[in-house]
């Protein structure tokens, strides 16, 4: 029974999960919007390259390490992401981090989850965008945030998953920023840690 | 020591804080650092009867009215958003000077047009509210407003009640649908 996450809300994930998280699975979807085509026949469908990158933090707001379409894994091996989707095409995620929750080292605070439009067109082509977390062990989605995100903005933070009194939880920020990499986009990440 | 309170957990002021005679209820939070509306918290408190409900509009205290007319709750002000470090609201009670017929004292805390705004507790940075000693500055309790009542608008802190001669605290921390105006109405307010 997943829980469908609504802007600001903060759930502990063991606890919807119904157990102990080893591995989890960040999957971020999106639709490219379909443009009408000349004198309104037919539809096109634009190509965008959003990428998802998930930086880690450590407790007083430091980067530890980060795993994006430049470093498909965190050198510790914890954070794993599955490719460069470069179009959006296809159903279901575009985009994978799995995230090993044991290996994750213990100075590590809070992951940062952000989507960023690499070749530069704005969020108002883009549809459909969630993020979702799933139980790797099981394939069960936990929880599920749908975004509202179509803007002028070119990035957006997703979510985060951190540690609070000993357990994994997970915050839906669900914030626009700017930037076409998630090096851009730091400034206005660190309110959120 | 502080207690971190769980809902539904119960303090019993004169057992953690013997001799206990004033009590500060403070409110806080981190003023806004990205795009959008200030976040603003309002503290609050409600002099009920034993039937839960309020003797008269008098006995709620909050921005608009700072002073109870027995002069034992006192707000201090309206902090609109959360600039400054520490307490950005404090509600003041003098356990002494409470009427002998009002049983209990309910403190909440609401985000102001919240529901407006489209703002909730989780999206506000370091949102807490807490009892603390007068005497010394002990903190007795503390409640995390941004990651326990993360989706909610308005919630019921906790409530200050009597029971065999002690002051007792109960910690609530029950959301409230609809914000401050049906919040004041369910105690007997006429808003």
């Amino acid at each position: 029974m997943s829980v469908n996450l609504q802007k600001g809300q903060k759930i502990s994930l063991e606890k919807e999960a119904g157990g102990t998280l080893n591995k989890v699975i960040m999957g971020l979807g999106w639709d490219a919007a379909k443009k009408k085509g000349f004198f309104g026949f037919g539809t096109r469908t634009e190509e965008i390259d959003l990428d998802a990158s998930c930086i880690m933090f450590d407790e007083q707001g430091k980067v530890i390490d980060y795993a994006w379409f430049r470093q498909l894994k965190t050198k510790d091996g914890s954070i794993t992401h599955t490719g460069d989707n470069r179009t959006g095409a296809g159903d279901g995620d575009d985009e994978q981090i799995i995230v090993d929750l044991q290996k994750v080292p213990a100075q590590a605070k809070s992951l940062i989850f952000t989507v960023n439009s690499f070749t530069g067109q704005d969020f108002s082509q883009v549809e459909n965008a969630y993020c979702r977390i799933v139980n790797a062990s099981n394939n069960q989605e936990i929880a599920r945030y749908n975004l509202s995100v179509q803007g002028a903005h070119t990035a957006q933070i997703m979510a985060k998953l951190y540690r609070h009194n000993g357990e994994w939880k997970m915050y839906a920020i669900g914030e626009n920023g700017k930037g076409k990499t998630f090096e851009e986009l730091m400034p206005q990440i660190t309110p959120h840690l | 020591m502080a207690i971190s309170l769980q809902k539904g957990g119960n303090v019993n002021l004169s057992k953690e804080a013997p001799g206990l005679k004033k009590m500060v209820i403070g409110l806080g939070w981190d003023a806004r650092s990205t795009d959008g509306a200030d976040f603003d918290l309002d503290g609050s408190a409600f002099l009920l009867k034993a039937d839960g409900k309020v003797r008269s509009d008098t006995d709620f205290i909050f921005y608009n009215n700072l002073k109870s007319t027995c002069n034992s709750v006192t707000h201090t002000g309206d902090n609109r958003t959360g600039q400054g470090e520490g307490d950005d609201e404090s509600v003041i009670i003098e356990l002494d000077k409470i009427p002998a017929d009002i049983d209990k004292i309910s403190i909440c805390v609401t985000i102001h047009e919240g529901a407006a705004r489209n703002q909730n507790f989780g999206m506000v940075s370091k949102a807490y509210v807490r009892c603390v000693n007068a005497n010394g500055n002990a903190e007795v309790a503390r409640f995390d407003l941004s990651e326990d009542s993360s989706t909610e608008t308005a919630m019921i802190f906790g409530e200050l009640y009597r029971n065999s001669g002690d002051w007792k605290f109960k910690a609530v921390g029950q959301g409230f649908k609809g914000g401050l105006g049906p919040l004041a109405s369910s105690y007997g307010v006429s808003v």
